[in-house]
């Protein structure tokens, strides 16, 4: 094996090795040293950035040949994903110190890592699409955690069952390509050469359908809002960080294939996504679920940039949103905890029962303040510069198409920047709900401030508030391009910019990103009517409100769509048991009659003809062993006899 | 002198015993006519020009394997006179073989046609067989002498009575 | 010497047959041996015969082989022989059938 395949394995197998070595302690200590190898991980990705490509190939069946690579994008990513692991891995050794699970839960958050790192490395569609079903286990088994609750344990099979139908379109999409276009290297996509274009397309299709399916975009971002059930510490790494973007990764990279068509669909699906869940995300009342939407929306911007063309963009925003997002959760996380001590009566993931927290989790309003900035996409935040190059993208894309698409084009752009008003909406809601104001429900225990300075919450805290701000992503505070990776991901120049459209827009979002501010001030702000009525409103299910809450019905859609499968599969059922197995029976008796009749057939024929044989060659060997004759002379007659008959068969 | 008429002579002198050897129930006198049968052949080796042949075969034929024979009958006869008789028994099947094979053999010869003397030279070979055995077929020679030596040992061992 | 070749070969057939005759019709095992002299007899006629083609008389040669090799043959026959006269008391060739069980 050479160094770069041990080099390869070790970057993908750190995370399993820390957590299994750790299991062998009985200390629950021990667990703190998976962040440590955890920054090994870093470090080497860091390394390791000057010297990719690194590529690893192996036979496997037939002519097909896996491989796993490490270039450039990819191990940006590793490296991402590595950072917020081990930022996770640190804080759950403050969320879950108590629980009775904690060796099961670093196992399965370890082999969810070496799942997501699989996926990044892999460069064969196929070893991907593995990788991307065990990435949707180990999510199965880390949303399922708690899976005595049956509630909890219920969203975890509605988040898998839901991902299947995506990636069952994926499935389709990798065959497609392995096998009729012969495209299967991952870390270089070509257009084939030849080919049923119309194949073509649908097989862009259904790649972009499998990652709607893991990046929870419409119509499957239903699963997003379930998949919160999983510990908090999950949710940063799975749905904020890694694995929804996964889908965003795919399509960046198979982004060559796709047809205009399908790039179209994949920008409108973005853009609506964006719009749709930024809106359900205003009536949310559980944090998390806020936050869950919130990511929906944002990894539809990312679906956009890639629509539009520009999935640099696109990665850029999914590195910034990495940070900012996993931030909110963890402090959500934090928030939630501290709920959950300070009282056990409540639900502590609802927001109603908040407000005022800034003055006992300081650290966590300040993680919550910043990157909840950064969501928002106010200025001096790296969220700003990356939804900035989203949108730009999009207004020079929506410029260029011909008059007929150029409506479609706008709407998308439209949908886009509507997306980015609601978005400080909503995060300026959740700040003020959870943080200010007065605490709307009474605290069983005073934990006071010596909750939170931990080492394990701090440091992680810090370290996400870190990178959402602009310095630690890009030179210029208001430079869309000016990511610190940009020249190392993408070595080619920049394409010319017109200066005025870019002014334009960094104008327009600034102004978006303000009037959302202030609208979400003016309605939330502290003693205002909607706060006041806040602890006792209650969304009817029923109500236009309620449609939003709850994603716009997509739940309602799908248990619909389930009761046609129930409906269908008891018609055939009924079908199965009325008709088919009548027919079966039916064939089962025939069967019966026509084995009696070849029975009797056996009997009498069959064996008769045996046993004649039988008989005609005993008699026949009763004959012929007269020949075998007891006298040497006899037998000496006999052969002389068959040699002659020989010889004159032969030479006459 | 016709070489002919002694060729035929010689040829009657071989089969005639052989004719009354078939039908004889005494084993004495047909090893008695065998031997006639062996000296008319060896006439005719000579009348091939085959001296040496002809001198082996009545050293050997005629000297030793009759004698032997003789002696094979009278040791295992105990009875003087039942002992030199002996029975035909499958007579037909063997009558079908002789013949079978006689016509085969003599259709084979008939129809393979005449082949000439002529170019061949008639002289007494025995000294140039006599170099060929001590130069061309040393091995065989020495191989021979060394398997009579070993066969008169094996007939010696096999003969001699056992102690039981 | 107008004796054609095929005469000789016609007197060796006969000489074969007839070998063959005794050893498939008489009973006493020493006549079977005289019928397998007769054959091995024919052949030497056959060889010698033959051996006027070649001038260098490989017929005659292996001839003599021959001959010698058919006394020793008989010399082990015939302690075969009375070996069997020894253990059965007898040299006639139809009692001798323990190859029948």
């Amino acid at each position: 094996m050479d160094s770069g395949a041990l080099y390869i394995i070790l970057l993908m197998m750190l995370p399993i090795l820390a957590a299994v070595i750790s299991t062998f302690f009985p200390a629950r200590e021990s667990y703190m040293i998976t962040p440590m190898f955890h920054v090994i991980g870093i470090v080497s990705a860091y390394l390791v950035m000057d010297y990719v490509p690194i590529d690893v190939r192996w036979h496997w069946v037939a002519n097909i040949e896996l491989g796993m690579t490490l270039d450039r994008l990819n191990v940006v990513l590793v490296a991402l994903v590595y950072i917020i692991s081990s930022l996770v891995h640190l804080f759950s050794f403050h969320y879950m110190k108590d629980d009775p699970g904690i060796k099961r839960y670093y196992l399965k958050l370890a082999f969810f890592t070496v799942s997501m790192l699989g996926l990044l490395m892999a460069d064969h569609l196929v070893l991907l699409f593995v990788f991307w079903e065990l990435v949707g286990f180990s999510s199965y088994l880390l949303i399922g955690f708690w899976f005595k609750d049956k509630e909890k344990s219920t969203s975890a099979r509605h988040t898998f069952m839901i991902n299947r139908v995506a990636d069952a379109a994926l499935l389709i999409g990798v065959i497609l390509l392995v096998a009729v276009f012969d495209v299967s290297k991952v870390s270089d996509v070509k257009l084939p050469e030849g080919g049923n274009p119309a194949l073509l397309t649908l097989a862009g299709l259904m790649l972009a359908i499998g990652a709607f399916g893991k990046s929870a975009q419409f119509p499957f971002y239903g699963w997003l809002n379930k998949a919160m059930a999983g510990p908090t510490p999950v949710s940063a790494l799975i749905h904020a960080a890694t694995m929804v973007t996964a889908g965003v990764y795919l399509l960046a990279r198979f982004q060559p294939l796709l047809a205009p068509n399908v790039m179209m669909v994949v920008g409108l699906v973005g853009a609506a996504t964006a719009l749709i869940a930024g809106v359900s995300a205003l009536f949310q009342n559980d944090i998390k679920g806020v936050l869950a939407y919130s990511t929906i929306s944002q990894l539809g911007y990312m679906m956009l940039g890639i629509g539009v063309g520009d999935y640099k963009a696109s990665i850029f925003h999914l590195w910034t949103h990495a940070f900012f997002k996993a931030g909110l959760f963890l402090a959500a996380g934090s928030v939630i905890h501290f709920m959950h001590k300070a009282n056990h009566g409540v639900d502590a993931q609802d927001m109603r029962n908040m407000g005022g927290l800034r003055k006992h989790l300081p650290f966590t309003f300040v993680t919550f303040l910043v990157c909840g900035a950064a969501l928002s996409g106010l200025p001096f935040t790296s969220g700003f510069l990356s939804k900035e190059g989203i949108l730009l993208a999009t207004v020079l894309w929506a410029n260029k198409l011909s008059p007929e698409q150029a409506w479609m084009g706008y709407s998308i752009m439209g949908a886009g920047f509507f997306a980015a008003l609601l978005t400080p909406i909503y995060v300026s809601r959740q700040i003020l709900l959870v943080f200010f104001g007065r605490v709307r429900t009474v605290f069983q225990i005073n934990l006071g401030k010596k909750f939170e300075p931990t080492i394990s919450v701090i440091v992680p805290l810090m370290v996400l508030v870190g990178g959402s701000v602009w310095f630690s992503v890009s030179k210029g505070i208001f430079d869309a391009h000016g990511w610190r990776l940009h020249r190392y991901l993408f070595p080619g120049r920049l394409t010319g910019i017109p200066e005025d459209i870019s002014y334009y827009v960094f104008f327009a979002s600034l102004l978006l990103t303000s009037i959302g501010v202030l609208i979400g001030y003016i309605l939330f702000r502290p003693g205002s009517k909607k706060v006041a009525m806040y602890k006792e409103s209650n969304i009817l299910p029923n109500s236009i409100k309620g449609f939003w809450q709850e994603g716009w019905y997509v739940d309602r859609v799908y248990g619909v769509l389930n009761q046609g499968f129930l409906w269908t599969s008891n018609f055939t059922f009924w079908v199965d048991k009325q008709v088919v197995d009548k027919v079966v029976n039916g064939l089962g008796v025939g069967a019966v009659i026509i084995a009696k009749v070849t029975g009797v057939f056996d009997k009498y024929i069959i064996d008769g003809l045996v046993n004649f044989a039988a008989s005609f060659f005993s008699g026949l060997g009763n004959v012929l062993k007269r020949l075998q004759a007891p006298l040497v002379q006899a037998q000496v007659a006999i052969a002389m006899v068959v040699v002659i008959v020989f010889m004159f068969w032969f030479l006459f | 002198m016709n070489l002919d008429v002694l060729f035929f002579g010689f040829a009657a002198m071989v089969a005639l015993p052989l004719i009354y050897m078939i039908f004889t129930r005494n084993i004495i006198r047909s090893v008695f006519a065998f031997t006639i049968s062996l000296l008319g052949l060896a006439a005719i080796y000579v009348l091939l020009n085959a001296d040496l042949m002809a001198v082996v075969q009545i050293l050997i034929y005629a000297g030793g394997i009759v004698v032997l024979l003789i002696f094979g009958v009278m040791l295992t006869k105990r009875t003087r006179e039942a002992g030199v008789f002996t029975d035909h028994h499958q007579v037909v099947i063997g009558g079908l073989v002789f013949i079978g094979m006689l016509v085969f053999l003599v259709s084979g010869i008939l129809k393979a046609g005449q082949a000439e003397w002529a170019g061949v030279e008639f002289e007494n070979q025995i000294a140039k067989v006599g170099v060929l055995y001590l130069t061309d077929h040393l091995v065989a020679f020495e191989l021979v002498a060394f398997l009579l030596l070993v066969a008169l040992v094996g007939a010696a061992f096999l003969a001699k009575k056992s102690d039981h | 010497m107008a004796v054609p070749l095929s005469y000789y070969l016609l007197l060796a057939a006969f000489i074969f047959c007839v070998g063959i005759l005794l050893v498939l019709i008489k009973k006493s095992a020493v006549f079977v041996l005289l019928g397998i002299e007769l054959m091995l007899n024919a052949a030497n006629l056959n060889l010698v015969a033959f051996s006027k083609f070649d001038p260098q008389l490989e017929g005659q040669v292996f001839a003599v082989f021959s001959v010698v090799l058919a006394a020793g043959e008989v010399a082990i026959a015939l302690a075969i022989l009375i070996n069997i006269y020894r253990q059965y008391d007898t040299t006639s060739l139809d009692k001798l059938d323990q190859l029948k069980n």
